[in-house]
C-alpha cells in the first residue's frame, strides 16, 4: 500500500529557535485557506502538541520512535492523517539530535522514515551569511534527507533578510520560503509557548490567530504546499486503517474509568484515552478542584499537570481528598503519573509553603527550581504490583521539577527498578499502596500496550469484587440493624 | 581515532616550528605603557625573513555564543603559563578589546579590514606580534558574516588573510549532534579556511559533552579541544562583558582569574598551542610603512586626552599616532575639580558620560575651563561620549544634567541604539581638522542623539553617506576650533585624522588662533 498525503516536517538547529510558534502559525494559516491539516509532534511533549492541536482544530498526535516501534509509528501517522489535505509534523530539538552520537531517533530519522520533506527553521539572531554554512552542513550531513526549504526566524529587518536570502540562495540549492521578522514577535507571548499548558492561557485562540497572521505575512504558503506535495509515496504493509479489530471488542463495556481532568491535571495522550475506551469502557471526567466527592468508579487515571499551580485549591478541597482516600482504602485501582503522584503524596512543598494533599503515599513532594528528571526513562518491573507483570520492561518519558522526600516505606512498595533516567531517586519508581500506583514515568499507549490492559483488568476485578462486597455489605448492614434492634430492645428492658 | 591522528600529525609539524624559535623578533614590547612611543628596531625586523608567530582566530557561528568570555579565559590562562601574548580583536569594538587587553596583559589591537586597507591589517598584525610568543585574534559575529551576502570582511576572510588557524566556539545550548552539521557546514562553505579545532560552550553535563564530542569528531574529523560547562559560565558576571568597559568592572581581576580557571579546567591548552604553532608562514611586505620611525615634527606640543572612568574609548593606535611625531600626551580627568593644564589640543574619546552624568555635571571648574579654552581657540576633537559632554545638557529619562555647553545642542539618551555600525561621511563644511571633500570611514555606536542646531554660530562639517550620525544626514558639529562627532575614526583607517589635530595644535601653540571667540569662522 502506498500513501501520499502532502506533508512536511519542521525542524530547527536547536531547541528554542521558535519552531513551535511558526508551526502553529503554519497550521493556522493553512486551515484558514480551507486546508484540513493533520498535526503531529515528534517526541513525547504534550504542551506543544496541545498548541498544534488547537491550531489544527483536531487532536495533535505524538510520533516517537524511541517509545514506539517503526511500524506502529507509521501506522499511527497513516491512520491519523487519513482524509487530511496535508500533514504537518513538528520536529524536536536540533534536526540531527537523537539519544546518542549517531543521532538515533532524531527528527532527521523521523523525516526519512515518513519520507517527509524538511523545512529548516533558522534562528537568524546575530548571524548573517554564516546561516549558509548551517544549511550546507545539514545537506552535507545526510544526503538521504530531503531538505526542501528554509524559513528564517527572528530577522532584524529588510537588510538582514536580503543578505540572508541572497547568501543562502546563491550558495545552497534550498529555497528560502519565509522570513519572520523579530519585531512581529514582540507582542507574542512566546515564552508561554512550551511553558504554560493550553487551558491556562486566557487568550489561547487569539495567540493561534496571531501566529497565523505572522505566518501569512511572512511565509510563501503556496511554496510550502508545493514542497509538501512533492513528498514521495509512502510505502507500508497493507493495513486497514479505518476498521481496527479492537473496535469490535466490547469486553469492558460498563466499566467506568475516571479521568482527572481539570486545570491542574491535563496531560493525557489522546491515544491513552482511546486505548482505555476502545473495548467499551466509559470515561468519567473528574475535577479535583470542583468535585465535592469522587463519583462511582471502577478505576481512576490521574495524568500529569501542574498541581503546584493549584496547590492551594487542591488542598482546600478537603472533602474530595478524603473521598478519594476512602476509595483508595477500599482498593479502588488508581494509576497516577507525575502530577498525579504529587497529588497522592502527603503534601506539596513550594518554597516555604506546605500544602496538604491526599496522603496515600507516605511521602512529601518538594518542588525544586531545576528539573529533577527530564528525558526518556526505562524501568524494569521488579515487584508484584496492581498493574504490570514482574519482569516487564517499560519505556516512557519523565519531566518533573519535584522530588520526593520524607519517605516512610512501611506498607509501600516500589514496582519499578530504574534502568535509565531518574524516577523517584535514580533507582526506583512506581510506588504503590493497595491498588494505587504513582510514578514519574509517563507511558504512551502506542509504546506500552500493557498499560491499558493492566488498568482495565484491575478495574474489571474491582468491579466484580465490589459488587460482591456490596452484596456482603448489604447483608452485614442488615445483620447490624438486627443486632442494633436487639440491643435496643434489651436496653429498653424488653 | 580521528582525534589522536590529528594530534599526532600536528605534533610532527610542531617540531618544525618550535615555540622557542619564533616570535622573538627582537624589538621591545611595551604592553603596559600605551602612551609611550613603541621602539622599533627596524634593522632586526628586516633580518627576519619571515614572521611566523603561533596564532589562532577564535570564531563562533553567531554573536552571543560566549566567544569573548572564552577568549579572555584563554588569554589569561596562557599568560599564567608565562607566554607573552599579542592580542587582537576583529572589528571596531573596544569594550571586548579592553577585556582582552586586560587578560593578555598588553594592549589589544583592533584589526578591521573594512576600516583599514588590507595591507595595513597585515602590517599592523605583524608589527604587534613582534616580540610575542603567540597571538590570539578574537573574531566577531558569525564566522562568515561580513557586510554583504558575499561575506566580505568576515572573520573567515581575516583568518585567511593572516593565514591563521580557526577555532570555532560552538554554543551547544539545546543541541547535540546537530552541532556536527554546523561545523561540517563551515568546512564545506570554505575549504580554504583552516578550521582546526572546536571549543564547546554552555555544555549541560558529561553526557552532553560526550555526545557532542563524539559526533563532531566522527563527522568532521576536527578535534574538540575543550568543553566549557554552562554552569561555570553562568557563575560569572558575563552580562557585563560587552556592556561595561573593563575599568568599570569592580571585580575585573577576580573575573579574569576565574575565566582563566574555567579555561584551564576545560580546554586542552597544549593542543591549542600546537594548532597555533602550525600556522603557515606570513611573509611581511617589502615596504613596511607602519614599521618606520617618523620624524619628530611636532616635538614640544602637548596633546590633552580625557581619560577617566567616564571617557576611556581610545584605540591605542590613535594615541600612538598622535605621539609618534614628537608630541607629548597629557592625560586629564574630567571628574577632578581642576582646570585644564596647559595643552595645545584636546582629544575626548568615547565612553559612558551617562554613567557619570552627576559628577560630570557638578564639576563646574573643569567644565568652565574647557569652555574658556574652546572660546580661546583650543583645538578640540570630541567623539561620541566627548560630543555628549560638550553639548549643553544630557537628558537621561526625566533628569537633565548640564554639560560643558560648547555646542548649542542637547543630548538625549534613548533606550535603543540610535546608530550602530560602519559610517561613511563626506566632509562638506568648513572645519578645523579635515579638508572639504575628504571621505572618512569610521564606526558609530550610540544610544544618544543630539537635538538639531538652531543657532548660527555652529555648523555641520559632515554629510552622512552611510550610517546614522546625528540625524541620518549630518554629523560633525563645529564651533570655534572644536568638532564633535558620533564617528569613531581609527588612525590606521584615517591617517589624515592625526595630521589635522597636530597641525591645529601647532597653530595654536604659535598663537595662530584662527577660530577662537574673537575670530570665529562660523
Amino acid at each position: 500500500m502506498t500513501f501520499g498525503v502532502p506533508r512536511i516536517i519542521t525542524a530547527a538547529l536547536r531547541g528554542g529557535a521558535g519552531k513551535t510558534l511558526i508551526t502553529v502559525g503554519l497550521i493556522a494559516a493553512l486551515r484558514r485557506r480551507g486546508i484540513l491539516v493533520s498535526a503531529f509532534k515528534k517526541g513525547p511533549d504534550y504542551i506543544d502538541a496541545g498548541w498544534l492541536g488547537l491550531a489544527a482544530g483536531r487532536e495533535c498526535y505524538n510520533l516517537d520512535q524511541y517509545l514506539f516501534n517503526n511500524e506502529t509509528l507509521k501506522y499511527s501517522f497513516l491512520r491519523r492523517s487519513q482524509g487530511a489535505h496535508a500533514a504537518i509534523i513538528e520536529g524536536n530539538r536540533g534536526l540531527f539530535d537523537g539519544v546518542d552520537s549517531n543521532g538515533s531517533y532524531s527528527t532527521a530519522e523521523l523525516a526519512k522514515l515518513l519520507k517527509s520533506p524538511v523545512i529548516l527553521i533558522i534562528d537568524a539572531t546575530k548571524m548573517t551569511r554564516t546561516a549558509v554554512a548551517l544549511v550546507l552542513g545539514c545537506s552535507a550531513m545526510d544526503s538521504d534527507l530531503k531538505l526542501a526549504g528554509v524559513i528564517l526566524n527572528r530577522v532584524a529587518g529588510d537588510r538582514h533578510e536580503r543578505i540572508l536570502r541572497e547568501s543562502i540562495e546563491n550558495t545552497c540549492s534550498v529555497p528560502v520560503i519565509g522570513s519572520v521578522i523579530k519585531l512581529s514577535l514582540a507582542n507574542f507571548p512566546q515564552r508561554h509557548l512550551g511553558l504554560l499548558p493550553l487551558h491556562e492561557h486566557p487568550a489561547a485562540a487569539e495567540f493561534v490567530e496571531e501566529a497565523g497572521n505572522i505566518v501569512e505575512r511572512s511565509v510563501d504558503l503556496d511554496g510550502l504546499m508545493r514542497i509538501a506535495g512533492s513528498a514521495d509515496q509512502f510505502g507500508s504493509a497493507p493495513i486497514d486503517v479505518s476498521n481496527r479489530e479492537g473496535d469490535k471488542n466490547r469486553s469492558h463495556k460498563g466499566i467506568r474509568v475516571g479521568i482527572m481532568k481539570d486545570s491542574a491535571f491535563q496531560f493525557y495522550y489522546p491515544e491513552n484515552l482511546e486505548s482505555l475506551t476502545s473495548t467499551g469502557a466509559q470515561l468519567v471526567p473528574v475535577s479535583a478542584l470542583e468535585a465535592s466527592e469522587l463519583p462511582d468508579l471502577d478505576c481512576l487515571y490521574i495524568g500529569g499537570g501542574f498541581p503546584e499551580m493549584y496547590a492551594e485549591r487542591l488542598a482546600d478541597n478537603a472533602g474530595f481528598r478524603r473521598s478519594l482516600l476512602n476509595a483508595i482504602d477500599r482498593d479502588l485501582p488508581v494509576y497516577a503519573e507525575c502530577g498525579g503522584l504529587m497529588y497522592l503524596s502527603r503534601s506539596i512543598r513550594i518554597d516555604e509553603r506546605v500544602f496538604p494533599m491526599v496522603g496515600v503515599f507516605q511521602a512529601d513532594t518538594v518542588l525544586e527550581r531545576k528539573p529533577q528528571g527530564l528525558g526518556y526513562v526505562r524501568v524494569q518491573v521488579a515487584q508484584p504490583n496492581p498493574f504490570y507483570p514482574v519482569g516487564a520492561i517499560l519505556s516512557g518519558h519523565e519531566f518533573h521539577y519535584s522530588s520526593v522526600s520524607g519517605l516512610d516505606q512501611s506498607g509501600m512498595g516500589y514496582a519499578f527498578e530504574v534502568l535509565r533516567g531518574h524516577g523517584i531517586d535514580g533507582r526506583r519508581d512506581g510506588m504503590f499502596v493497595r491498588n494505587t500506583l504513582g510514578t514519574y514515568m509517563h507511558v504512551h499507549s502506542l509504546g506500552e500496550p500493557l498499560w491499558a490492559c493492566g488498568i482495565l483488568k484491575k478495574a474489571s476485578e474491582f468491579r466484580r469484587l465490589s459488587s460482591v462486597k456490596r452484596i456482603e455489605g448489604f447483608r452485614k448492614e442488615s445483620d447490624q440493624t438486627l443486632t442494633g434492634c436487639k440491643q435496643k430492645q434489651h436496653q429498653n428492658g424488653i | 581515532m580521528v582525534f589522536e591522528d590529528t594530534v599526532c600529525l600536528r605534533s610532527r609539524k610542531t617540531r618544525e616550528c618550535d615555540l622557542s624559535q619564533i616570535g622573538h623578533i627582537g624589538y621591545e614590547n611595551r604592553p603596559d605603557n600605551s602612551m609611550q612611543r613603541p621602539t622599533f628596531l627596524e634593522s632586526e625586523l628586516k633580518m627576519a625573513d619571515n614572521i611566523n608567530v603561533p596564532r589562532i582566530v577564535l570564531a563562533a557561528l553567531k554573536g552571543g555564543a560566549g566567544k569573548t568570555f572564552i577568549t579572555v579565559g584563554l588569554a589569561a590562562a596562557l599568560r599564567r603559563r608565562g607566554l607573552s601574548l599579542a592580542m587582537f580583536k576583529k572589528g571596531p569594538d573596544y569594550i571586548d578589546a579592553g577585556w582582552l587587553g586586560l587578560a593578555a596583559g598588553c594592549n589589544c589591537y583592533n584589526l578591521d579590514a573594512y576600516l583599514f586597507e588590507q595591507d595595513v591589517v597585515t602590517d599592523s598584525f605583524l608589527k604587534r606580534c613582534a616580540g610575542s610568543q603567540a597571538a590570539l585574534i578574537e573574531g566577531n559575529r558569525g564566522l562568515f558574516d561580513g557586510v554583504d551576502s558575499m561575506g566580505r570582511y568576515s572573520t573567515a576572510e581575516l583568518a585567511k588573510l593572516l593565514k591563521a588557524p580557526v577555532i570555532i566556539i560552538v554554543d551547544a545550548t539545546k543541541m547535540t549532534r546537530t552541532a556536527a552539521a554546523l561545523v561540517l557546514g563551515c568546512k564545506v562553505l570554505d575549504p580554504d579556511l583552516a578550521i582546526q579545532g572546536v571549543i564547546l560552550n554552555r555544555v549541560a553535563g558529561a553526557r552532553h559533552e560526550k555526545v557532542l564530542g563524539e559526533s563532531i569528531e566522527n563527522v568532521c574529523s576536527i578535534p574538540v579541544l575543550g568543553s566549557v560547562g554552562k554552569i561555570a559560565v553562568e557563575h560569572f558576571p558575563q552580562r557585563h562583558l560587552g556592556v561595561l568597559p573593563s575599568h568599570e568592572h569592580p571585580q575585573a581581576q577576580g573575573f579574569l582569574e576565574e575565566a582563566a580557571d574555567v579555561v584551564e579546567r576545560s580546554v586542552d591548552l597544549d593542543c591549542l598551542l600546537e594548532i597555533a604553532s602550525c600556522a603557515e608562514v606570513l611573509a611581511p611586505r617589502d615596504d613596511l610603512e607602519l614599521f618606520r620611525d617618523k620624524p619628530a615634527l611636532y616635538a614640544g606640543l602637548k596633546i590633552g586626552v580625557l581619560k577617566d572612568s567616564a571617557f576611556q574609548f581610545y584605540y591605542p593606535e590613535n594615541l600612538e599616532v598622535l605621539s609618534a611625531t614628537g608630541a607629548e600626551l597629557v592625560e586629564i580627568s574630567a571628574l577632578e575639580p581642576m582646570r585644564l593644564p596647559p595643552i595645545d589640543a584636546l582629544y575626548i574619546g568615547g565612553g559612558f558620560p551617562e554613567t557619570h552624568a552627576g559628577i560630570l555635571a557638578q564639576n563646574s571648574v573643569f567644565k568652565e575651563s574647557i569652555r574658556d579654552a574652546v572660546e580661546g581657540g583650543l583645538p578640540v576633537y570630541a567623539e561620541c561620549g566627548g560630543l555628549m559632554y560638550l553639548s549643553k545638557s544630557l537628558r537621561i529619562d526625566d533628569r537633565v544634567y548640564p554639560m560643558v555647553g560648547v555646542f548649542p545642542v542637547d543630548t538625549v539618551l534613548e533606550r535603543k541604539p540610535q546608530g550602530h555600525g560602519y559610517i561613511h561621511v563626506e566632509v562638506s563644511g568648513i572645519n578645523p581638522f579635515f579638508q572639504i571633500g575628504t571621505s572618512l570611514t569610521g564606526h558609530e555606536f550610540h544610544y544618544s542623539y543630539v537635538t538639531p542646531i538652531r543657532e548660527h554660530d555652529a555648523s555641520y562639517a559632515f554629510k552622512v553617506l552611510r550610517g546614522h550620525g546625528m540625524d541620518g544626514m549630518h554629523d560633525g558639529i563645529c564651533k570655534y576650533n572644536a568638532l564633535g562627532t558620533y564617528v569613531h575614526l581609527h588612525a590606521l583607517g584615517a591617517p589624515l585624522w592625526a595630521d589635522g589635530i597636530l597641525a591645529r595644535a601647532k597653530d595654536f601653540s604659535k598663537g595662530l588662533n584662527k577660530h577662537g571667540k574673537s575670530n570665529s569662522f562660523a
